[in-house]
């Protein structure tokens, strides 16, 4: 694998654990939550990322950009249980310098489907408060395009819009809520199995959340007042090294810290946010990109 | 005069022998709970425990609204307390309001019914 096709290879796997952390309970921006979802609830969230990748040492100067639209549905089993799906629509964008000048490629289409199952394992509610805790576990399928190309030829295996792979997941959440904050801490681990003769490495994350309300900043009053909550995330992920045909690629996976802020409008039955994740710590393996920052736009809607 | 008409209209229409003389048409305009309370309603008072944010007390809402008889449900955030009324007769049985809050993902606290404690 070359090294710009090294490059390419990072950004799937992002791309897959943001989707994989796009729920759409209410809670945090950026990773998971064990709040409850109703019994028949259905909640439609729709999110817009957009994440920018640079810092090449080589005389190539890669750039990355991802624009990424998972669109999630999920619906609340019973009380304990909720299933959803999630389904990402991208576009990917990459330019480099080559002899014959600066190249771009860039591909656009769904991605693979995300299908997720969590259940509340523990609920402890009082007055004003709730304390719970939700394992959860999913599938990644194969649904998106593999063999998309240019006039370049065919994109390497980590471009294409679909990865080709089943890759299963699992993870916990716990949240504690008040009626002034919310705390969300989370685990989540994905296998990535081999398809078209590429392996992308498993990825390991953890994420905190900490949501403080900040209008009504005092007492609420009657009935259901909508929050404006100021959001502090961070998350720990790590990537391990992709493998092209048995051979693990020096030039993938590593280690990234970020910390995000952000703001989340909620209501009785919408939720508008908007956050930023910037990374603090940026250990990538070999010449891998890093990325700059990932910005994410969100809506969700209970029905 | 033609207030006169109208309030006419309405009393004959709603059955009152009342002296309209002084009454504002607008209270002559039956809510669904001043009906029910001709024939009798019920006041619940349902405090549910782990009820903390707007998105998560829509659930409640709308499980409480699906119960038998149901009107007028209003739900407080800070106080984790939902209320409704329902006719005496045809008003949902207390197991009825426990497994409606456990639907909506939350754990009944305490309820009332007429002021009164009862075990859901």
């Amino acid at each position: 694998m070359s090294r710009a096709e090294a490059v390419r290879a990072r950004v799937l796997p992002f791309v897959a654990l943001l989707v994989l952390c796009s729920t759409a309970a209410a809670g945090p921006i950026t990773s998971n939550t064990a709040l409850p979802v109703h019994d028949g609830e259905l909640i439609f969230r729709q999110q817009a990322i957009w994440l920018r990748s640079t810092g090449d040492p080589t005389p190539m100067s890669r750039r990355l950009d991802a624009l990424v639209l998972p669109t999630v549905l999920l619906y609340g089993v019973d009380s304990r249980l909720m299933v959803m799906g999630v389904l990402p629509f991208m576009y990917k964008r990459i330019e480099l310098t080559t002899p014959a000048g600066r190249v771009a490629r860039h591909t656009t289409g769904f991605g693979d489907l995300t299908t997720v199952a969590r259940y509340t394992a523990l609920a402890i509610d009082k007055p004003g408060e709730t304390l719970r805790i939700a394992p959860f576990a999913g599938l990644k399928l194969p649904t998106g395009a593999q063999n998309e190309a240019d006039a370049l030829g065919r994109y390497p295996q980590p471009f294409q819009l679909g990865s080709g792979s089943w890759d299963p997941l699992g993870g916990a959440v716990l949240t504690w809520q008040t009626l002034r904050w919310e705390l969300d801490v989370s685990g989540a681990y994905q296998l990535r199995t081999e398809a078209n003769d590429f392996r992308a490495g498993d990825e390991a994350r953890g994420d905190a959340s900490f949501q403080w309300r900040l209008i009504p900043w005092g007492r609420l009053g009657p009935g259901v007042p909508s929050y404006l909550f100021g959001v502090l995330e961070t998350a720990v992920v790590w990537d391990g090294k992709d493998k092209v045909s048995g051979t693990e690629n020096p030039d993938s996976g590593g280690f990234t810290w970020y910390v995000t802020p952000g703001l989340q409008w909620i209501s009785e039955r919408s939720i508008v946010e908007a956050a930023v994740e910037i990374p603090v710590v940026r250990q990538t393996n070999g010449f891998a990109l890093k990325n700059d920052f990932i910005a994410v736009l969100g809506f969700r809607q209970s029905f | 005069m033609m207030g006169k008409v109208i309030r006419s209209f309405l009393a004959g229409a709603l059955g009152l022998s009342l002296s309209l003389g002084a009454i504002p048409i607008g209270t002559l305009v039956l809510t669904p709970s001043t009906a029910l309370a001709q024939e009798g309603v019920s006041h619940y008072e349902v405090h549910v425990n782990g009820m903390v944010c707007p998105f998560c007390a829509y659930g409640i809402e709308k499980k409480l609204k699906a119960l038998p008889g149901a009107i007028d449900v209003k739900v407080n955030l800070e106080g984790g307390l939902a209320t409704f009324e329902a006719p005496k007769a045809k008003g949902p049985t207390p197991e009825q309001v426990r497994q409606a809050v456990k639907n909506a993902g939350f754990t009944l606290g305490e309820l009332k019914i007429d002021g009164q404690k009862v075990e859901g």
